[in-house]
């Protein structure tokens, strides 16, 4: 029993050991995250994490609570135990009876109470903390806290004060000394940016803002002027010392300048000036193609969003809409401006719109197109700027607009009187194939029938362009005798119409190399009459339907595809499978579709009509008024910066060879200042302070070589591009060379 | 032992033998009188040894010793390495040690090694002349870390592709070498990766003249400067061409090609037919001057000639002729403007071999990789031609042909004035530039200078070479020395000799027959580009030993000169007797 009772101790002491370390293991934990929360880098926690465990082990002792410590704690705060629990921990030989019997009763006690105590420890204090750094930590990392931090650190920097150098080195006089400078931008209005204040002279700021300088010297001086871009104006003269204001509106650079009591000038460093234009608004039209088509029976619907963003918050967006009415000659445009359905706000940087637009509201018909863009506008003041998404089009597809119509190159009109067009019989097949189960059988056939007569005569039709002879009467002759024909007399027919090519040629589907065939053989009988007839070359001749001059050659070749095509529709049509015949209908009506537009083309193709020659001027070889031509020109470009080339090539030579810079060498620096100043006005920050340099070593100065190194960098960097160039290479031949180059020859 | 001894003044044997022997008779005949008396015999004895001693004191007599029995000897140059030394002399153990200083002399004359070893970098390539007679051993040292080895054109022409090339021996992982230039700009660099030994390539486009210190800066991973060493270079401007453009009828291409050359400021005369007989002149800066037929004559002071094909084919024969001459001796180009018909003619001057192929488009090995039309053909590789434009180093593009002093060349390329109507102006000025400097005629200098190092150290030895047509070029310093100079045995043209600058910076010298012709070179102290500096002195060092080897066996013994006090001492006492004698017994 006393064996156990030291074990209840043991086991005690190591539950109290080892909520020791869970404790350190939170708290260090707690840091760990924390800091992870921080840098957001995974060797600092882990660094933190051992650094905190150790320390803490340090603090905290986690191995200290001894077996006596452990007998006292349970003392205390267990009253069964009598202050007896020390005599557990001696062994049983050294005790007496009275302890003997002592240590038996508090043994049997404790393994009954034991558990109803806890060993000393915090670890709801220990997680608590560890749970406050975590949300502090995930706190800061929410809201950007560090980045504030390190950003208002950097505002503190202030920048030094501006440095007054006087041009007379030789006056040792107290100079005035400057008390204080600043500079207030204060940005326009619309943008609703606070003034800045800073004592940093270096400008950047959005086009329009108005800046003031204010320097103030400690003692009076006798006036201050600020020179910009060649230019200098006077500062006004204050309580608060010299002021000067003017309204940003380009880049360039600045300097002040002021003159003591005595007359002393001093000058200080140039500074830049960097206008930040107003960006115009960006427009995105996310969902909505470029073209959009509509049939006449679907519903004519453009929805789409468009995201307006600006720098400074947008003051209007709309849509600017033109609808246009007719073709050709006849055009006619309407304009209209629409709104959002969603409304815009005004002085809002990021707007997303909506808009639904109806064709049928805008008076649209089939065949007007509908052209729109999306224009928006900035808050700037006084102009705004303006800008515009490209342009979308909306076109309502026209239903008649396939109708053949032959144009205005032929001489004669020769638009046939009436016939159905492709397209109507396309419509009217499809219509067919759709009411088959509603139509009887010899309906059906009938009206396929019908279709196909149809189409024989728009054939005829087309055929007559081609100069092809009709073979039958009037159509309307032919009309009625197919009215009153039965199915019979339709294949008889349809044999009449074949044999005199090829009674087989409607059946097959060789139907057009058949007609090439015939093609050939006839251009082949054409060439025994040309021969035959020598005056051949010089007529017109209209009775070969090959050689009609109604359309060209390759119009005619399609033109005879189309008609092949139609044939094979007829076909179709009279055995009464108007599907079968509908490929080939939409094949001819792509061809004849294809033949209108090249005879559009064709209009247009007709330009110049070059006046007559006299025929005795043509062809005669006389040149005699034809001379010599000769031009001489002076092609050459002009060098572009001379003098910065001038003054690498001389601040090399002052740098190696330590001499000193002469009134010529300023002339020459101060050339290149100008030159690289044109530069720099485009990119003010990388050629700034090479420009305030080059200003130094033009004044007079002593000058140390680093400086002239840097400026020589500087300039070097700013040299263009040189653009590759051949040249007269030089090589020294000698008579070894040449005695092998002939050598080299001799065995070729 | 006695055929090992030798007389230093073995040249005046006969005379002092001769002299001595006189002098011994001399003085028996002064003893004659005492003739048979012991006296008389132990004078003479007494006599003869006292002249011989003389004698042998004026022959200076020495011993020629074997070498084994001789002294070994090392020599410690710069960056000896002190085990090596230890471990030399473990072996020998009479070694004696001589600490190496540049431009001394090594050995004292009488007190020769026979055998030297040379621990360290080596000797300098001034000094070796020293170790000519001695069995040298050199040991050597590893190469030195650094850039051992950097090559450049010192001397180039604005817009130049300046390329410099090296190599760069155990580099440091992570290590970048930086090109820089005028005023530290840095212009290119390459990172360095741990290897034995790197090759390493910087390239610049120049476009500044005048007399720059580039540099080539070391700088570790964090960009901190380890070192840096002077580039000079000297940039000229480059001297325009004259050209000469003849069409048969006004072409685009050449429309572009004349406002490309004109506007970079060469001098372009275009002469295009207008009608039989009729021509249309265009002269671009330059003054007008007639050009009708070709003759030797008008054709003299162009550089280049460019031609249409069907001009080319039509040139009447004096023009031909004349055109092949002007190119044959004046190193006259010419530029074929190619047409169709061009790929099937025929043989003789101006023709070029061509394979036909599908191909009318291709991409040039230009880092630009742009389109560009081409005719159906490449150019035949012969022996003669020489490649200006390549497709991956199988298809000839363009290409050349020597012909006497000058060039003939033509491309396939097919309308590249689109590339300057598309906007790829760069790249067609590049095409034109490269195909224009390879044909067009070169600038044949009368003076020039070659440098075997890039850069001349302020007090030592400076060896340069000019090849020049004067008969006897005078060289002098700007401080007016005279700087002799040596003639190459087998170039007549070439000479070389050797300066001692005594400034840092540029330093210049000229030739006294034409002192245009100025030689500028880079005078810096010994600090820079000391990797280079000690690869040389080893490689030097290596090969002259090497040389020097075979004399080993002819050297094989020393002279060591016998003291000679002894016989000073003898001389003395005999004389001395027979001073003494005659006064001890005549009392």
């Amino acid at each position: 029993m006393m064996e156990s009772g030291g074990k209840i101790l043991v086991r005690f002491k190591k539950r109290w050991q080892l909520m020791l370390w869970i404790e350190i293991l939170l708290y260090a934990l707690g840091l760990a995250i924390f800091i992870y929360f921080l840098f957001f880098k995974l060797i600092f926690s882990i660094i933190t994490l051992i650094l905190g465990i150790v320390l803490l082990t340090v603090f905290i002792k986690p191995w200290k609570p001894g077996l006596k410590k452990v007998s006292s704690y349970i003392d205390q705060h267990l009253d069964v135990a009598e202050y007896s629990t020390g005599l557990l921990l001696l062994p049983e030989n050294q005790l007496s009876g009275l302890a003997k019997l002592q240590q038996h009763k508090v043994t049997k006690q404790l393994v009954e109470k034991i558990n109803t105590i806890k060993p000393p420890s915090h670890l709801l204090r220990g997680s608590v903390i560890m749970m406050l750094f975590i949300s502090i930590g995930f706190l800061i990392h929410q809201f950007h806290i560090v980045d504030y931090i390190q950003w208002s650190q950097h505002l503190e920097v202030q920048p030094e004060k501006i440095i007054f150098k006087s041009k007379d080195s030789t006056t040792t006089t107290q100079r005035p000394k400057l008390e204080s400078q600043l500079l207030t931008i204060q940005y326009p209005a619309y943008t609703n940016k606070p003034s800045l204040k800073t004592s940093k002279m270096e400008v950047k700021a959005v086009e329009g803002s108005r800046l003031s300088w204010k320097i103030k010297f400690d003692t009076k001086i006798k006036s201050a002027t600020m020179e910009s871009m060649g230019n200098s104006y006077p500062m006004k003269l204050t309580d608060n010392g010299y002021i000067r204001t003017s309204i940003l509106n380009a880049s360039g650079f600045y300097n002040f300048k002021f003159t003591d009591m005595k007359g002393t000038s001093y000058a200080s460093d140039l500074y830049s000036i960097e206008v930040v234009k107003d960006k115009s608004p960006d427009i995105k039209v996310t969902d909505l193609k470029q073209f959009t088509t509509f049939s006449y029976d679907e519903s004519k619907r453009i929805t789409f969003t468009t995201s307006v963003t600006d720098d400074f918050g947008i003051a209007e967006a709309y849509i600017i809409a033109t609808v246009s009415k007719g073709s050709g000659e006849s055009v006619k445009f309407r304009e209209e401006k629409l709104n959002f359905d969603s409304k815009v706000l005004r002085g809002r940087k990021n707007l997303n719109l909506s808009k639904n637009i109806d064709l049928d509201q805008m008076n649209m018909e089939p065949g007007d197109e509908l052209y729109f863009y999306i224009e928006a506008l900035d808050l700037k003041r006084p102009k705004p700027n303006i800008s515009r998404s490209e342009t979308f089009f909306a076109v309502i597809k026209d239903t008649i607009s396939d109708e053949f119509a032959v144009e205005g190159t032929m001489g004669v009109d020769q638009m046939p009187d009436y016939f159905r067009s492709q397209r109507q019989l396309i419509i009217d097949t499809e219509k067919l194939i759709k009411d088959k189960s509603k139509l009887s059988k010899k309906e059906f056939n009938f009206k396929s029938n019908e279709l196909g007569f149809d189409q024989k005569v728009l054939r005829l039709k087309y055929g007559e362009f081609m100069g092809d002879e009709s073979e039958f009467g009037p159509a309307t002759h032919e009309n009625t005798e197919v009215l009153a024909e039965t199915d019979e007399h339709e294949d008889e027919h349809e044999d009449e119409d074949h044999e005199e090519k090829d009674p087989l040629a409607a059946y097959t589907h060789d139907h057009d190399n058949e007609n090439e065939h015939n093609l050939v053989d006839h251009k082949e009988e054409k060439d025994g009459e040309k021969s035959n007839d020598p005056l051949h070359e010089y007529l017109h001749n209209h009775d070969d339907p090959e050689e009609s001059t109604l359309f060209t050659q390759s119009l005619k070749s399609k033109l005879r595809q189309a008609l092949n095509e139609m044939w094979d529709a007829e076909l179709y049509l009279r055995l009464y499978t108007p599907e079968k015949s509908l490929p080939y209908q939409y094949k001819a009506l792509k061809l004849i579709q294809e033949i209108k537009n090249s005879a559009r083309v064709y209009v247009h193709r007709i330009g110049f009509d070059p006046p007559p020659i006299k025929e005795d001027k043509r062809l005669t070889g006389k040149i005699d008024e034809v001379s010599n031509f000769r031009k001489i020109e002076e092609l050459q470009l002009p060098e572009i910066y001379p003098s910065i080339y001038k003054t690498i090539l001389r601040l090399e030579q002052l740098i190696s060879n330590k001499t000193l810079i002469t009134a010529e060498d300023k002339l020459i620096f101060e050339k290149a200042g100008n030159e690289l100043a044109t530069k720099a006005i485009e990119d003010p920050g990388k050629y700034l302070k090479t420009l305030q340099q080059l200003k130094r070593i033009t004044e007079d100065r002593v000058i140390s070589s680093s400086i002239l190194t840097e400026v020589q960098r500087g300039l070097f960097y700013a040299l263009p591009e040189l653009k590759s160039n051949p040249f007269k290479k030089k090589v020294l031949t000698s008579e070894i060379n040449e005695l092998l180059l002939k050598e080299l020859q001799i065995h070729d | 032992m006695i055929d090992q001894i030798t007389f230093l003044n073995e040249s005046w044997i006969w005379q002092i033998g001769i002299g001595a022997v006189v002098l011994w008779f001399v003085f028996g005949w002064k003893e004659w009188p005492q003739f048979g008396k012991r006296r008389f015999w132990v004078k003479i004895a007494i006599a003869f040894f006292a002249i011989s001693s003389l004698a042998i004191i004026a022959l200076k007599p020495a011993i020629s010793a074997t070498n084994n029995t001789a002294t070994k000897m090392v020599l410690l140059t710069e960056g000896y390495n002190k085990e090596q030394l230890d471990s030399l002399r473990k072996i020998h153990k009479k070694l004696k040690k001589y600490k190496y200083k540049a431009n001394h002399p090594i050995f004292d004359n009488i007190n020769t090694p026979d055998s030297v070893f040379i621990l360290g970098y080596g000797v300098k390539p001034y000094d070796l002349w020293q170790l000519d007679d001695h069995n040298v051993n050199y040991l050597g040292r590893n190469t030195p870390t650094g850039v051992v080895r950097f090559k450049y054109n010192y001397k180039n022409t604005v817009g130049e592709h300046q390329i410099f090339t090296g190599l760069y021996a155990k580099p440091q992982n992570g290590n970048k070498l930086v090109l820089e230039g005028p005023g530290g700009a840095g212009l290119d660099s390459v990172s360095l990766v741990a290897e034995e030994q790197q090759k390493f390539q910087l390239t610049t486009n120049l476009n500044v003249k005048g007399n720059y210190l580039f540099s080539l800066v070391e700088k570790d991973s964090l960009g901190k400067t380890l070192s840096t060493d002077p580039i000079p270079l000297v940039v000229k401007d480059p001297t325009p061409l004259k050209i000469v453009v003849v069409n048969g009828f006004p072409t685009f291409e050449t429309k572009y090609l004349k406002n490309y050359l004109a506007e970079m400021g060469h001098q372009v005369l275009v002469r295009s037919q207008i009608t039989k007989g009729r021509y249309k002149f265009e002269y671009f800066n330059m003054e007008r001057t007639p050009m009708g037929a070709f003759s030797k004559k008008n054709l003299e002071s162009f550089d280049l000639v460019i031609i249409d094909a069907n001009s080319f084919k039509n040139l009447g024969r004096k023009s031909r002729s004349a055109l092949e001459n002007s190119v044959k001796e004046n190193g006259l180009g010419v530029f074929i403007q190619p047409d169709p018909n061009f790929f099937r003619s025929s043989k003789g001057f101006g023709a070029f071999d061509f394979i036909s192929e599908k191909k009318t488009e291709i991409r040039l090995d230009d880092p630009e990789k742009i389109k560009l039309s081409k005719y159906a053909f490449v150019l035949k590789d012969k022996f003669q031609l020489q490649h200006i434009h390549t497709k991956s180093n199988t298809k000839i593009i363009s290409g050349y042909k020597h012909i006497g002093k000058g060039r003939i060349g033509t491309t396939v390329l097919e309308n590249t004035y689109e590339l300057v109507l598309e906007g790829n102006t760069d790249a067609y000025q590049q095409i034109w530039s490269k195909l224009i400097n390879s044909i067009s005629s070169k600038e044949t200098l009368s003076v020039e200078w070659g440098v075997a190092s890039i850069i001349a150290y302020k007090d030592h030895p400076f060896k340069f070479d000019v090849r020049t047509s004067i008969s006897k070029p005078i060289i002098k310093t700007n401080k007016k020395y005279n700087v002799s100079i040596r003639k190459d045995i087998d170039l007549l043209n070439l000479w070389k000799g050797v300066t001692h600058p005594r400034d840092f910076g540029w330093n210049t010298q000229f030739l006294e027959q034409d002192t245009t012709k100025i030689f500028e070179y880079f005078v810096a102290d010994t600090s820079h580009w000391r990797s280079q500096t000690l690869y040389k002195t080893i490689e030097e060092n290596k090969r002259y030993y090497k040389k020097s080897l075979k004399k080993e066996a002819i050297q094989n013994h020393t002279v060591r000169p016998i003291p000679l006090l002894s016989f000073y001492l003898l001389f003395l006492f005999c004389t001395g007797y027979l001073w003494l004698e005659p006064k001890l017994l005549k009392p």
